[in-house]
């Protein structure tokens, strides 16, 4: 099953950060099954008619926090996220929040209220 | 000084068909098989193509280009082909021309995907999808070019190990040959026999040897390295993979565009063993005095090893002009 990337040129986040939020959400949702083998920097940059660069920014984001394995020789695979604890997913789940966050202007401050918010509209035994 | 050397060799050719009938007869009958099988092969063929491009107009297009590309590319290894054989003396043309025609036709189709090389193409939207040259490669097609480079490369290294230099020095061009012949004479009808034993050698050529092979090995490396750059290309041609029914399309112009490739190189594989193999049997046929019959039944494997790989070019021939429909 092949994922759908989409850009949107109007949205101001910029266009790597598109791209890593779409790839961390199809992954930790499961929808690229662990070790599946992710296309090469110059072909997606090509399919999506960006420059190598920033897809290769996505990637490193994404191989940073975890989601993916670049390996020399091998190419880029999702890593198995099976075996990590519920936190571990949490907090990268939190890490894309916060990274989003940041690219609308959010300070800390706006975060944690967001969070908070969230928490509250959503109470635990719901 | 071109045109000189040109009609030199081809009065070689001449020569050789004059020489021995039985290869131009062989040559006849193998266009004869080619125009059938094209025939045949090309109504079936043709019957295929159902392709729903007129959705897609850029990627009519992109196959319109590949299309007139790979015909111009035909045109082109043609007069390429045909000048190597003239510049080069000795048969030294003749060699490398299946190689060097299928490169100039590899360039040809990658110049011409590149004039419509964004086709699929929808900036912003695409598949987490990877896509690499073996998707696209036709498997039969490929393992048999696989089984004759084998072939192939085996059989030129028996032919530049055992080659020898001919008259004028030229080392591997000539094949040596050796054999003892039993004479018996006598003075008078009421004397004893004498037995004489005498070691005959001689060469014979033009054999593949050295002085061809490092150039047909030469000219394969530089049709590999295109080869490689055109199947890379053909498999990472940017596309929407977020649209199921282009893809489909698109997926098919890739295979059409890799059998083409493929085919090529099968044309270069299979050119250059007939023409080994023609070499091999000239070479070692005919030699009245010596008897080799296992060199001779060598001679007669190659020779038959040679018909199959010209068979195969042929074949080739008929997918690079008639691409494939949407048959799988």
């Amino acid at each position: 099953m092949s994922v759908a990337l989409r850009l949107d040129s109007t949205d101001p986040t910029p266009a790597y950060e598109q791209l890593r939020r779409q790839i961390a959400s199809a992954i930790i949702a499961g929808m690229i099954p662990a070790g599946t083998r992710l296309p090469t920097v110059r072909q997606l940059a090509g399919d999506l008619g960006l420059a190598p660069g920033t897809v290769m920014r996505a990637y490193a984001e994404l191989e940073t926090t975890g989601l993916i394995i670049s390996r020399r020789g091998a190419g880029t695979i999702a890593a198995d996220l099976t075996g990590s604890r519920p936190t571990d997913s949490i907090f990268r789940l939190a890490v894309d929040f916060v990274s989003s966050s940041r690219q609308l202007g959010a300070h800390d401050q706006m975060i944690r209220d967001a969070i908070n918010r969230a928490l509250e509209e959503q109470p635990e035994h719901s | 000084m071109i045109g000189h050397t040109c009609v030199n060799n081809l009065l070689q050719v001449e020569v050789v068909m004059v020489v021995a009938p039985w290869v131009g007869l062989m040559v006849i009958a193998l266009a004869m098989v080619f125009f059938v099988t094209l025939f045949i092969s090309g109504r079936r063929r043709l019957r295929r193509v159902d392709l729903n491009l007129r959705r897609y107009p850029e990627l009519a297009r992109l196959r319109a280009s590949t299309l007139s590309s790979r015909y111009s590319g035909c045109g082109a290894a043609v007069i390429c082909g045909v000048v190597v054989s003239c510049v080069l003396p000795l048969g030294l043309g003749f060699s490398i021309t299946p190689a060097v025609a299928a490169t100039v036709l590899v360039i040809a189709v990658m110049l011409g995907q590149r004039r419509a090389y964004r086709a699929a193409q929808v900036p912003g939207q695409a598949a987490l999808e990877r896509r690499s040259v073996v998707t696209y490669l036709p498997v039969g097609l490929t393992s048999l070019c696989i089984s004759i480079a084998a072939g192939l490369t085996g059989l030129m290294a028996w032919t530049t190990a055992v080659a020898v230099p001919d008259d004028m020095g030229r080392p591997g061009r000539n094949y040596a040959w050796s054999c003892t012949v039993t004479s018996r004479s006598r003075v008078d009808e009421n004397a004893p026999f004498n037995e004489q034993v005498e070691v005959l050698t001689g060469s014979s050529g033009p054999f593949p040897g050295s002085y061809y092979t490092i150039w047909i090995f030469g000219a394969f490396l530089i049709l590999a390295g295109f080869l490689a750059v055109a199947l890379i290309l053909n498999a990472i041609r940017p596309r929407n993979g977020v649209d199921s029914a282009l893809v489909m399309v698109d997926d098919m112009l890739r295979r059409q565009s890799a059998e083409g490739y493929i085919a090529a190189l099968g044309f270069a594989l299979g050119g250059t063993a007939f023409g080994i193999a023609l070499s091999v049997v000239m070479a070692t046929d005919g030699n009245p005095i010596c008897d080799h019959r296992p060199l001779e039944l060598s001679a007669f494997l190659i020779g038959l090893g040679g018909l199959a790989g010209a068979v195969f070019a042929l074949w080739c021939l008929i997918l690079i002009v008639l691409p494939r429909g949407n048959d799988r």
